[in-house]
């Protein structure tokens, strides 16, 4: 019996096929042989904040010495890097001036960066985002950067020049009040530290040492960790 | 490594435009105009298929560091315009991948309709990949300010984008025609041979 006698949509030499599956399974495989040339030759990175991924991207503008500038986190990533060759790595902290244990947490920062950040071992960097329902703003940022005489941090309750820690944070703070880095990174609260290898790979998760016991726990130990060896 | 694929993506959609026009070619003879012109469609949407790929493959490059698929300094670059943290992608989801995605459902509706053009869907299907086709037009545009205008140290062209740029152009222009052929009923000519041909033809058999 004919195609044409049948009047069924066929192709030409199998009365049980359709055109549109056949094509379906062309493109399937022209796809296929794209997709290995594509994972053979330049693979998408793994992109995300476990352990071993490449770091989100972050860009925004960020202040230090006084001044808002263009801000891209990939801009400190050394992509030649390879492990056991000196490089800096970078410490990342999502915080909210509003926040409660964010207010405890910059006297850690500091002594932190003092150890690490001072010398130049460590790039510290402050995202400042604005999760919580309090008043927030560039200012607010700014004095809680610095330390400065201005009402509003601490769930708006504090002057900012009372946050915990002795002097200004001299790294910057990275305006992330509209939460698109939070998006990205998406952490479980706040304060959340992330510690990057000099080409952006991240080597520790404070989400994934949550365990007090854990001996990863602190940023501190996580920072003794991997730059003294000992990873 | 920087333009041997540019070129090779190029001659494929070079190819694609000859299958496609009146140009004679013995070996597709037997093809109705409409036939040929399907089939030319589809080499050049594999040939921007195969572009979108490769601008994929040098933004994944680009997120770890340079790239060795394409150059990354001077006017004619991929560096700043694949490699832009805003422009880069659409959505979250990098230019290439879309037009991969873009090219393969163009390419499936295209084969289907070269495989069964007496379907009572095939003419349907051509007005769907003409629609299909539509949003590049604000898309190419967009891309095209963003290279001249908006992107680091503007004005950059990226060769590459631009070649899925002319696959997606060539194919709108293609599928146009295709519709204007429906619309003037000129969907299954097929070629008057002569006499010399038919005979020719008839000794093949």
């Amino acid at each position: 019996m004919s195609n044409k006698q049948l009047n069924v949509h066929t192709l030409k030499n199998d009365e049980d096929a359709d055109a549109r599956i056949a094509a379906f399974f062309s493109i399937s495989a022209i796809m296929t042989v794209v997709m290995i040339v594509v994972w053979t030759l330049a693979p998408p990175p793994s992109v995300g904040v476990k352990e071993g991924q490449l770091a989100p991207d972050i860009l925004s503008e960020s202040h230090q010495s006084g001044s808002w500038d263009d801000f891209r986190l990939y801009d400190y990533f050394n992509h030649s890097w390879e492990e056991g060759e000196p490089g800096q790595y970078i410490f990342l902290q999502f915080m909210d001036t509003d926040c409660p244990h964010c207010w405890s947490d910059a006297s850690d920062m500091g002594d932190n960066y003092n150890n690490w950040g001072a010398n130049g071992a460590v790039v510290f960097i402050t995202i400042s985002v604005g999760m919580l329902n309090s008043d927030h703003s560039r200012a607010e940022i700014v004095a809680f950067q610095d330390k400065g005489d201005f009402e509003g941090c601490n769930h708006d309750e504090r002057n900012c020049k009372d946050r915990p820690g002795d002097t200004a944070h001299d790294w910057p703070y990275v305006d992330d009040l509209n939460m698109k880095a939070f998006k990205d990174y998406n952490p479980p609260g706040v304060p959340f530290h992330l510690l990057l290898s000099p080409d952006g790979t991240v080597v520790w998760n404070s989400a994934m040492h949550s365990d007090e016991f854990d001996q990863l726990h602190e940023p501190a130990q996580a920072l003794q960790y991997h730059l003294s060896g000992g990873a | 490594m920087e333009y041997g694929p540019l070129a090779f993506f190029l001659a494929v959609m070079a190819i694609g435009g000859l299958i496609a026009s009146n140009q004679k070619i013995s070996q597709l003879d037997e093809m109705s105009p409409m036939r040929r012109r399907l089939l030319g469609l589809f080499v050049i949407e594999m040939g921007g298929l195969a572009a979108s790929a490769w601008t994929w493959m040098i933004h994944n490059q680009l997120l770890q560091g340079g790239s060795t698929l394409c150059a990354a300094e001077g006017v004619v670059q991929c560096g700043s315009v694949i490699g832009d943290p805003t422009y880069s992608e659409f959505f979250g989801v990098p230019w290439g991948v879309v037009g991969i995605l873009a090219f393969s459902a163009l390419g499936w509706l295209t084969l289907t309709i070269f495989l069964d053009m007496k379907a009572d869907w095939a003419k349907s299907y051509a007005g769907y990949a003409w629609w299909l086709s539509l949003p590049s037009i604000p898309g190419i545009a967009g891309l095209v300010i963003v290279e001249l205008f908006l992107v680091e140290g503007a004005p950059h062209i990226c060769p590459y984008c631009t070649s899925v740029h002319i696959a997606l152009i060539a194919s709108m222009y293609l599928l146009y025609l295709i519709r204007k052929d429906i619309e003037d009923d000129n969907w299954a000519i097929t070629p008057k041979l002569s006499k010399a041909e038919l005979l020719a033809k008839a000794r093949k058999k």
